[in-house]
């Protein structure tokens, strides 16, 4: 028994050592999409400069499609990036502030709540964990595109991304009603598993040095007045800001005939600017960050926006 | 959740396995019975209640039968000899009403659950062509999770008890695990009661032995399905859902990839079923033996699905040739038509219920009962020819036992197979006619040649992995099928070699495997039939 015992031991500890170099090898060079880095718009941050960014957003294809952080760095000086994802769970939302916050400084975490109301596998927190200890398991299918370089370059993560996070959605594709948000009293539940995600979210956030709140970018298709309620009374006990734009419809003003990409699932890049300017506005008025612009430690911010400019017009 | 989800391999089955190896002996059975239960609710949820049905019904009339029998044997112990004939007759009678009680019950269950659809569509079509304003109201119904499976097995107990082959179980745990079995009751292996019965309850404690030659096969049916069954599912959708804008090369590819898929699925999902069982000392019998070596389609069926094979054969086919009426026209076929084909008449009808069920079995749609008939056809051509073919060969001086001519054969089969398999995976026998349409009037290689088929779902990369795969598994299929035990074999190898396959398997997994971001896993095939 206890010669077994040592036997499977000893198989698992090789394991491990095969699977750590086989890791090394797989693990994509450079947090480019050229290097086999999968969501490198997301990952643009690890090529920023340590505790350069103020504001990191969260969550899935509603984030990335309706903020645009190089108009808050127009018209504020703020550095924000998005590291959404389309399909991004709680999970996956951990998992990516862990890596991302280990270095920035943020003042101000952000989460949108989409995901919030995608139940989660409970094996699905495993894998992740699987994923960081074994980055081959997140990587593995490189095997396609492995270059000798692979098996003995450095990690050096210093690719940026001139979107800073966001996805640019030029069509159009409208609906013909423009009601939603009708009021109710009642409160569609957060699964469970999800709310200790959050809960997570803000703790880590708040040990390294952010504020944390949740904010709902506008999608008739996929928020109502039942998540609303359920999110801000999830909110409301936790102690968490939350700023529903869906529930601002009046002020915010999205016309869903000509500012939707997808028949009011995203917004297109017309609403992502009317998104922007009144979050741009929020952080203004009550997160008290500071302007970049004249800092020469942010030039190539300014150098990115002439490059964004070119691409996305407003 | 299912036996290829993570959530099986990282939580169920490890808490199972400690939770079994926790209790004493005796209570071990209760631990499998109350995983099981819960691997069935989390599939079916209240659905359960069909199956503590069947269970409850397997108990009563398994002890009713017995109940009559031990009368019946009292009754003759005192009877004269004149009497023995009219008491047997008396109480064969009488269980039979309790056997087609059963099965009336269990039969129902299974047609009412799975075939009202079906047969409730096909009556309104037919009121429809008769220009009757008469259209049945059609249910839907949701299926438990192996109610094809658990009820062959149910009613072959009962059968076996009827036949005295088993005496009834007066433990009804015992029979509510045999019948319900976590690893075998999505898709079987559809067991004999004395087959698993006893060891299930037995509570073996998990050997090393057992637990190591349980993960290899585990890991084994992982390999085939992730490395094969989800990564080539891409392009059998899109071939099958859009086959309207392919030539007929791509019909073949579809159809020949369909068939590989449905091989590793199925044969992956027993290794990982067999290997589960192994950990808890259960034998359960094979339901594969290397079918590609299949030199006739009636011998391909011994080595496919072998489990539902023997059961046609035991439930319908042995029951249908024996009956009077089948005895009978043996007899007379053999006086008009001589001892070849004279019997080939009986069990060419007993052929027939097998293959009708056989087809049915597999799915309420015309296409399953079309791929019941193909199969019935080319089992029966083939016994018809039998002697024509020996004539020929002999005047010819070939000899079938040649290389050569065998090999000629497993490809005549493996080809018929794969007609087969496209009509069973078509949707629909329209579907299924225009697709092999295309393969006899459009064939054509141009959309593999100018690269088409590189574009639906898989790489060249993926073609060469998965050739890889299929090289590995055929050599291991022709060790196994010279009769070599592989596992055996390679745990008398030196730790060095045995550890190093066991580490190649495990990687060739995580870095070959079809997983991750944006690629849905298929749940197990045959558990949807």
């Amino acid at each position: 028994m206890k010669k077994n015992i040592i036997k499977f031991i000893a198989f698992v500890l090789i394991l491990i050592f095969i699977l750590m170099i086989l890791s090394y090898i797989f693990v994509p060079k450079n947090n480019s999409k050229e290097f086999g880095m999968e969501e490198d718009q997301a990952k643009g941050i690890f090529g920023e400069k340590d505790n350069s960014v103020d504001v990191i957003m969260y969550g899935d294809s509603e984030t990335i499609a309706s903020t645009m952080p190089m108009k808050l760095w127009e018209d504020y000086g703020f550095t924000m990036h998005v590291c959404g994802e389309a399909g991004q769970t709680l999970p996956d939302t951990c998992r990516m502030a862990y890596d991302t916050m280990k270095k920035q400084s943020p003042k101000l975490v952000i989460l949108e709540s989409n995901n919030i109301y995608n139940s989660v596998n409970v094996t699905v927190p495993i894998a992740r964990v699987i994923n960081i200890m074994f980055p081959i398991t997140e990587y593995h299918n490189r095997w396609k595109n492995l270059k000798l370089k692979d098996f003995y370059s450095k990690i050096e993560y210093n690719t940026t991304d001139i979107n800073k996070g966001y996805y640019y959605v030029g069509r159009t594709d409208p609906v013909e009603d423009n009601t939603y948000m009708e009021k109710t009293e009642e409160i569609e539940k957060i699964p469970f598993l999800n709310k200790l995600y959050i809960k997570f979210l803000k703790y880590y956030s708040e040990k390294k040095g952010a504020q944390f709140a949740i904010v709902s970018v506008p999608s008739k298709k996929n928020w109502n007045y039942a998540k609303h309620n359920g999110v801000k009374e999830f909110a409301d006990k936790e102690g968490i800001e939350f700023l529903d734009l869906n529930e601002l419809k009046d002020e915010l003003n999205i016309d869903w005939k000509t500012e939707t990409g997808d028949k009011g699932d995203h917004v297109n890049y017309k609403g992502a600017v009317k998104v922007t300017n009144y979050l741009g506005k929020w952080l203004k008025d009550k997160k008290n960050l500071e302007n970049h612009k004249d800092d020469q430690n942010y030039d190539k911010w300014n150098k990115d926006l002439e490059e964004f400019k070119k691409n996305v017009k407003y | 959740m299912t036996y290829t989800k993570p959530i099986f391999f990282v939580l169920f089955l490890p808490i199972v396995i400690v939770l079994y190896n926790l209790f004493p002996q005796k209570h071990r059975w209760k631990v499998l019975l109350l995983a099981s239960y819960a691997f069935f609710w989390s599939i079916s949820g209240k659905l359960l209640i069909y199956l503590l049905v069947t269970t409850g019904l397997m108990y009563v009339c398994g002890l009713w039968l017995n109940k009559k029998q031990n009368e019946r044997n009292e009754e003759l112990k005192n009877a004269e000899k004149t009497q023995k004939k009219i008491i047997k007759q008396k109480y064969v009678k009488k269980q039979r009403k309790i056997l087609v009680l059963n099965a009336l019950i269990l039969l129902g269950m299974l047609i009412v659950l799975k075939y009202s659809k079906f047969f409730g569509t096909n009556i309104n079509s037919l009121f429809g062509l008769m220009n009757l304003p008469i259209q049945i109201p059609i249910p839907h119904f949701i299926m438990p999770i192996g109610i094809s499976f658990y009820t062959l097995q149910a009613i072959s107990y009962i059968i076996d008890v009827y036949k005295e082959k088993i005496k009834a179980d007066k433990n009804i745990g015992r029979l509510a695990l045999f019948i319900s079995f976590f690893p075998q009751i999505m898709e079987g292996p559809i067991c004999r009661y004395e087959e698993t019965a006893n060891s299930l309850f037995e509570g073996k404690k998990t050997s090393y032995k057992n637990l190591t030659f349980g993960i290899q096969r585990i890991l084994f049916g992982l390999m085939k399905k992730t490395i094969i069954v989800d990564r080539v599912n891409p392009l059998i959708l899109e071939i099958f859902n859009n086959y309207s804008n392919y030539d007929g090369g791509i019909m073949a590819v579809g159809m020949v990839l369909y068939t590989l898929q449905l091989y590793m699925d199925f044969s992956g999902v027993m290794d990982i079923v067999i290997g589960t069982a192994e950990i808890f000392g259960v034998k359960m019998p094979e339901n594969f033996r290397q079918p590609f070596f299949s030199k006739t389609i009636a011998e391909f069926w011994t080595r496919w699905h072998i489990t539902l094979g023997a059961w046609f054969r035991d439930y319908i086919y042995y029951p249908v040739c024996l009956t009077d009426k089948c005895k009978k026209l043996t007899s007379w076929g053999r006086k008009k038509i001589g001892n070849y084909y004279g019997p080939l008449l009986a069990s060419s009808i007993a052929l027939f219920c097998v293959w009708i069920c056989n087809g049915l079995w597999h799915g309420s749609a015309w296409s399953y009962i079309f791929f019941g008939m193909y199969h019935f056809v080319l089992i029966l051509l083939g016994r018809i020819i039998e002697p024509l073919v020996k004539k020929i060969n002999t005047k010819l001086h070939i000899d079938n036992k040649k290389i050569w001519y065998r090999l000629i054969q497993i490809i005549r089969t493996t080809i018929l197979v794969f007609i087969g398999e496209l009509f069973f995976r078509a949707n629909g026998l329209k579907a299924g006619l225009e697709m092999f349409g295309k393969m006899i009037t459009n064939f054509s290689f141009e959309q593999i040649q100018n690269g088409t088929v590189l574009n639906l779902g898989i790489d060249l990369h993926d073609f060469i992995i998965m050739g890889v795969m299929v090289v590995v598994i055929t050599i291991i299929s022709l060790l196994k099928e010279k009769g070599i035990n592989i596992r055996e074999s390679i745990s008398k190898k030196n730790v060095v070699l045995r550890w190093s396959l066991y580490y190649t398997l495990i990687i060739a997994i995580i870095v070959f495997g079809s997983y991750g971001l944006g690629i849905v896993p298929l749940d197990p095939m045959y558990a949807n039939f």
